[in-house]
């Protein structure tokens, strides 16, 4: 037992969609459970999610044709026992969300729509207008508050704590008063979300800090392919935030500057719907090759008419108003490719555990994985619910089987001192400062194209801000709702993961989904066809490779 | 573009009271006021303390109060409070809970009222569909809650309500709004429970500021607030003091054009609730003889032009047969 007396058989970390159906499931599962969130659940960035979640549940439809299209939108990197699994169980998780209260779209017979989404080979992505996340992050919540889930809402995880590679539980800090505590847990679940804003005007919210994975890593947990950062097509340029592909699903046309619907001649077939990474890498080569407007190329709706942008995508009309100043019944919306999602994470198997005993993950911050180089638009919160779900039976069924082990006693006195030294230093160094030279650093040297030369020069200065932050300091000494505290430790995460991106970029010279060197412009299946696994080395990550599970669906050349 | 930010500051540890700072900016045009706050986060101050995540009003974290009005400060531009003519930014927590440090207040009492709604389906378990099929919903039946499912819980309606200024027990716009989402859900099998449960979380308790009109994501609490009476008198809930206050109201003044004030008293807390008229007596008694109330039944004089009234009263009747 550890001193704050807290003790739970599983213990998720993060309260979005993925970490609040883990704790659901492993509750329902009869284990004594928490999670903890750095904000309140329904302030996740699940609810961001807009255009939907994939499921083969229409009539024509099959999974296995989801399946494939999720493998080859992978570039094949994606384990396909994996995405196996996402696929085949995504109807009965809709039809589980549908029964537990969300709100889908329906067609005119009661039955729940679906829209076309970018690389499926049918339309079936399910939807509440673009709102698809928030309702989800709603319906799920609404299972928590149910079931009676104990809540540290609030509360940062500044640490992991793993002896002889067993979880044993976390640290937590208790934003509103400072106090840092032990949480001692059988099994942990982390379901902590993106690292988008390692980059620069990410679609990400301001808390996707990837914390979580970072301090995995720092716990000795292997984290995988982080060099595949997925740029979503169409983000506002003004602040990054996103609009949905879901505009695209419902027949907007992307033009550049001469009015032209550039995509088909990158996608012949599949035109403005083809992946995320080839129609962001087109419309990033338009505007290098000087057909942009101002930095960007326009989104069209103007001919589905006001009534469906109505219905189908009110959201985004007042997103593109309040923060482009354009009105998208009106004007095409300028929008350009912003980072929007991490492909890698925690490496995890198919039950979302991690080398760790007693370690799991489960979301975004994990890879299990499902999207491999390139994750295909609708599958990021159908993973977050599949494996959300299968994270917390798993902890739950570690828990059954093991016993708590002890807490070591120094990992508290650890993160007190941690604090103690920032709040001591005289560091001159600013949070703000370093933050905004990583995330430029990121956007020029690890963007849509990459190269040797780009990227050796970003991996220099990112090693030199890593070097830098040993000098940070901060003026609030307070307890109570420390934010500069909290940034702090969230840009020392950020450092890491972006030296993770660097290195595992750098080593990878091939072009596969969503990295894409000039100087290697070819898939190369005879030496990259693996999985980038970096653990953390004492100066550093240090990089290996793991074979891809193949299966069913032999490599081939991806054209759209 | 220049402007004046000035923030209340309180840090419990330090400061005995609020007090407010005054920050010169030099913002972007089209500049939000979270990018205000931000900037000045990073560049002058990294102790001021708000919440925020997403930056575009669809996690609800970043309501307070500016130049007086209670707002989703990412939404929020600039521009757009110059334009209304304010030429500083105030900026203060948002009203109606307590504040714990600078702009974030404590939302704990909010969230409880939420849970309070019991907001889960709660279906009739024979009527489940298999676990391959949905419940079949038309777009029709899906409507009037359409709206509810907009909500993100950014309190900005409870944080300008009056009436939660004053009554800590009442479940507030935001509680009301995700209730009528499942009252108006055709799965939901208990729709009776919740509206019975809801005379006492508050329902007629909204007095009709209408502050919450200003939803930042058309929630539009008070309407469905006043769907919910709606529904609430239909299902035959009728036996408390909101509906039968409605009901009195709406006959008085459909008889006379006038409100008969006493008899709206009286028969509203209920002409056999002696106990009730015992309470209510001194008040009323007083009230009487400063002049303030009328004689009960003593015949009401009509308004000049009763048909008027009456014509008022069936366009709304037919209009909600339409």
């Amino acid at each position: 037992m550890v001193d704050s007396g807290l003790q739970f058989d599983v213990l998720v970390v993060g309260a979005g969609l993925a970490g609040m159906r883990a704790a659901v499931a492993a509750k329902e599962a009869g284990a004594n459970v928490a999670m903890i969130s750095k904000v309140h659940p329904m302030r996740s960035h699940s609810g961001a999610a807009q255009g939907g979640i994939n499921a083969a549940v229409a009539k024509d439809d099959n999974w296995e044709n989801h399946w494939f299209d999720t493998v080859k939108g992978s570039d094949y990197l994606a384990d396909q026992d994996a995405a196996e699994i996402l696929t085949r169980r995504a109807p009965e998780n809709i039809y589980e969300l549908e029964h537990l209260g969300c709100l889908f779209s329906r067609w005119p017979d009661g039955r729940i729509a679906t829209r076309p989404f970018g690389g499926a080979g049918f339309p079936r992505t399910c939807f509440v207008a673009d709102i698809t996340g928030h309702v989800i992050l709603q319906t799920v919540y609404e299972q928590i508050l149910k079931n009676d889930v104990t809540v540290f809402e609030e509360h940062f995880v500044p640490a992991l704590v793993v002896e002889d590679n067993i979880c044993r539980g976390v640290i937590s800090m208790d934003l509103a008063t400072g106090r840092l505590q032990a949480i001692h847990a059988k099994a942990v679940v982390f379901a902590t979300g993106g690292s988008g804003r390692v980059f620069y005007k990410s679609t990400n919210s301001l808390i996707s800090t990837g914390d979580g994975v970072a301090i995995a890593y720092r716990a000795g947990a292997p984290v995988e392919d982080m060099e595949f950062i997925q740029f979503h097509p169409t983000t506002l340029a003004s602040n990054g935030v996103l609009i949905t592909e879901g505009a695209r699903g419902e027949g907007a046309y992307l033009l550049n500057a001469a009015g032209d619907r550039f995509m088909f001649k990158y996608a012949p077939s599949k035109g403005e719907l083809a992946s995320r990474d080839v129609v962001a890498r087109a419309e990033w080569t338009e505007i290098l090759e000087g057909r942009g407007v101002k930095g960007c190329v326009l989104l069209d709706l103007r001919h589905l008419g006001e009534a469906r942008i109505q219905e189908r995508l009110p959201q985004i009309r007042e997103l593109a108003i309040d923060f482009a100043g354009v009105d998208p019944v009106d004007s095409p919306v300028p929008i350009k490719p912003g980072a929007h999602y991490t492909m890698g994470g925690i490496r995890v198997d198919k039950s979302c555990a991690s080398p760790i005993q007693g370690f799991f993950a489960a979301g975004e911050c994990s890879a299990v994985s499902v999207h491999g180089s390139n994750r295909l638009g609708g599958n990021s919160i159908l993973e977050t619910v599949v494996f959300g779900k299968i994270a917390g039976i798993s902890a739950a069924q570690y828990a059954r089987e093991h016993d708590y082990r002890p807490f070591p006693a120094t990992a508290l006195q650890a993160q007190e001192d941690r604090r103690a030294a920032l709040f001591h230093t005289k560091g001159t160094e600013k949070v703000a400062t370093l933050r905004d030279a990583m995330q430029a650093v990121m956007n020029e040297h690890f963007h849509i194209f990459r190269d040797q030369a780009t990227m050796s020069a970003g991996l220099k200065k990112v090693k030199d801000l890593r070097a830098r932050f040993k000098n940070v300091g901060i003026n609030d000494h307070t307890m109570v709702f420390n934010t500069a505290l909290t940034e702090a430790y969230e840009l020392d995460a950020m450092l890491d993961l972006a030296d993770i991106i660097g290195t595992g970029a750098l080593a990878r010279t091939e072009s596969r989904g969503a990295h894409a060197r000039t100087d290697f412009k070819d898939r190369d299946d005879g030496a990259w066809l693996k999985h980038t696994v970096a653990t953390l080395d004492t100066d550093g990550p240090k990089l290996s490779y793991e074979p891809v599970t193949l299966g069913k669906f032999q490599p081939m050349e991806r054209v759209y | 573009m220049k402007s004046t930010f000035l923030i209340q500051r309180y840090v419990p540890e330090v400061d005995s009271a609020p007090h407010v700072e005054r920050y010169e900016m030099d913002l972007w045009d089209e500049a939000t006021i979270l990018d205000g706050l931000l900037a000045i986060k990073d560049q002058r101050d990294d102790s001021l303390a708000f919440r925020r995540a997403c930056r575009h009003a669809i996690c609800g974290s970043c309501t307070m109060v500016v130049n007086g009005y209670s707002k989703l400060v990412c939404k929020t531009s600039i521009a757009s409070e110059v334009k209304r003519g304010r030429t500083e930014l105030r900026i203060t927590p948002m009203r109606t809970m307590r504040v714990m440090k600078d702009l974030i207040v404590d939302m704990a009492p909010f969230w409880k009222h939420f849970r309070d709604m019991e907001p889960w389906l709660q279906p009739d378990p024979k009527k489940v569909p298999g676990p391959n099929e949905e419940y079949r919903v038309t777009p029709e039946k899906l409507a009037p809650s359409r709206k509810d499912l907009n909500c993100i819980q950014c309190a900005v309606c409870v944080s300008d309500c009056g009436v939660a200024e004053v009554d800590s027990h009442f479940a507030g716009p935001m509680a009301l709004a995700k209730a009528h989402r499942f009252v108006t859900d055709p799965r939901d099998s208990k729709r009776k429970e919740r509206l019975q449960a809801l005379v006492d979380l508050g329902l007629w308790d909204c007095a009709h500021a209408y502050n919450c009109m200003e939803c930042p994501k058309h929630v539009d609490p008070a309407l469905a607030i006043a769907d919910l009476r709606r529904i609430s008198v239909q299902a035959g809930i009728t036996n408390n003091i909101g509906a039968r206050h409605s009901a009195v109201f709406t006959k008085s003044v459909g008889r006379t054009g006038r409100l008969d004030e006493s008899m709206l008293v009286l028969q509203t807390v209920g002409i056999t609730n002696i106990a009730g008229q015992i309470r209510n007596g001194p008040q009323g008694l007083r009230m009487l003889m400063k002049g303030k109330l009328p004689l009960p039944m003593v015949q009401q004089e009509r308004v000049d032009n009763p048909k008027e009234v009456r014509r008022i009263y069936e366009a709304v009747a037919s209009g909600e047969e339409r």
